[in-house]
């Protein structure tokens, strides 16, 4: 899956946000509401997401209807899953807030943080 | 001459260094500083044995020279070059080790630094597209997704990234100490210098300056971080959602380094050490920049003398030229 420009992006984010197939025609009025557009554009953009593997396509009658090819929450969880991965180089490549904890610390360090509150009569 | 002592020197820092840096509990109090002074050792380290190999080619004050022209035009002196079996082995083995040098460090470029960084871009892409903007929080990306993630990408708009799960856990103020955290990384430039240790680890694998200033680097921007947004929240709250966001983590397969540095990271938000002295921290910033000028200096000053005394000023060209030449 290749990355999105900015036209991709919104042009997906409308896909998802219609759960159904939509004609280029649909997601242009989509657009259109926010501002102008050409439909030669829009049908660009949907046949270079189309070539990505990012929609899916049918034949119907002249024109096509697209479909997207994941959920929204599918894509998400793919490409989460890839920088959430702790083992590899992959992982590594972001700063997180914060991973894992021992379990055990967790509690006990819970109990340290309640009791401090407790103490200073903070929470 | 120089290069035993250059040797003892690198020797030091790949073995010495690390021990005693890492034993090293201030560190933990002004993680900013060990950053600094982590991240000077590596890069003094590598110029050093650079320094040593251009050392074995040519002698040490045209290594001096050239990188003075470098900084004003005086020219490259010719020194006379011998070529005895000694002098040609020596050029082979200093040209050996910057061939080295230069080509692991190409390598973990290309295997660490420029992947991570394509990952990170096309992330970053996709996630525009698959998040949406946070209520109230206009500069937090929401991402729907069951495990609670917190993260921050360097791409061109810099962007705060929230799964809907660690919104969940966080109550606002949380949030806004989360917040301060990811964007403290994003201000100190916390990617660049992560990077940086991760290309020199892996270019230099099995020595421990490398290994272990990657790890405590690693672990320090965290510290850093937790220490802007507790300046701006307070420790209680940024320890608070430490706990809160780990809570709420599926068991981990594997218990990494991670796991150790969450635990220490909160307890060191709930027993803050006492702040270290300015003398300390002066002390501190003069050893970065000493460990930064020093593989400079080793060439540069002998050159420096050789050229006040060589190079007299050029007004007076003819008296220039009849000047006598001392010989060093």
């Amino acid at each position: 899956m290749e990355l999105f420009g900015d036209l991709e992006a919104e042009v997906m984010d409308r896909m998802w946000a219609r759960v159904e197939p939509a004609t280029v025609r649909d997601i242009l009025e989509d657009l259109q509401q926010v501002r102008p557009l050409a439909y030669t554009t829009v049908m660009t953009v949907m046949d270079r997401l189309f070539q990505k593997g990012w929609l899916t396509r049918e034949r119907i009658g002249r024109g096509y209807v697209y479909a997207t090819t994941l959920s929204r929450s599918e894509y998400t969880a793919r490409q989460l899953s890839e920088v959430l991965s702790s083992t590899d180089n992959r992982g590594m490549a972001l700063l997180h807030f914060v991973r894992s904890m021992d379990p055990a610390e967790v509690e006990a360090l819970g109990d340290a943080l309640r009791w401090r509150a407790q103490e200073k009569g903070a929470d | 001459m120089t290069a035993p002592l250059l040797t003892g020197y690198i020797l030091a820092m790949l073995f010495l260094a690390p021990r005693l840096l890492r034993g090293a509990g201030w560190t933990r109090r002004a993680p900013r500083l060990g950053i600094g002074l982590w991240v000077a050792a590596c890069l003094s380290t590598v110029a050093a044995v650079c320094l040593l190999g251009a050392l074995l080619v040519v002698p040490l004050l045209t290594v001096g020279h050239a990188i003075m022209s470098l900084i004003m035009a005086c020219g490259i002196s010719p020194h006379h070059v011998s070529s005895t079996a000694v002098s040609l082995a020596m050029d082979a083995a200093g040209l050996g080790v910057m061939t080295i040098v230069a080509g692991r460090i190409l390598y973990a470029t290309a295997t660490v630094a420029l992947p991570q960084r394509q990952l990170r871009r096309r992330h970053a892409a996709v996630l525009r597209a698959l998040g949406h903007r946070h209520p109230t929080r206009g500069d937090v990306l929401v991402v729907e997704h069951p495990v609670p993630a917190v993260y921050c990408l360097p791409a061109r708009r810099r962007l705060v990234v929230v799964s809907e799960s660690a919104l969940s856990l966080l109550d606002p103020p949380l949030l806004d100490a989360v917040i301060a955290h990811e964007y403290a990384h994003l201000r100190g430039h916390h990617y660049l210098i992560t990077t940086v240790t991760a290309v020199l680890a892996r270019a230099f694998p099995g020595l421990p300056l490398f290994t272990t200033a990657d790890d405590e680097v690693r672990q320090l921007v965290e510290m850093a971080a937790d220490d802007s947004a507790a300046r701006r929240s307070t420790p209680h709250t940024v320890a608070r959602a430490l706990l809160d966001l780990v809570a709420g983590q599926p068991p981990a397969p594997v218990l990494g380094m991670a796991g150790g540095s969450a635990a220490e990271r909160v307890r060191r938000l709930l027993a803050p050490g006492r702040p270290l002295s300015w003398a300390a921290r002066y002390l501190a910033a003069a050893g970065a920049a000493a460990l930064l000028l020093l593989p400079v200096a080793v060439p540069t000053v002998p050159a420096l003398v050789d050229h006040a005394t060589h190079c007299p000023p050029a007004v007076p060209a003819a008296a220039a030229d009849t000047a006598p030449h001392p010989t060093l």
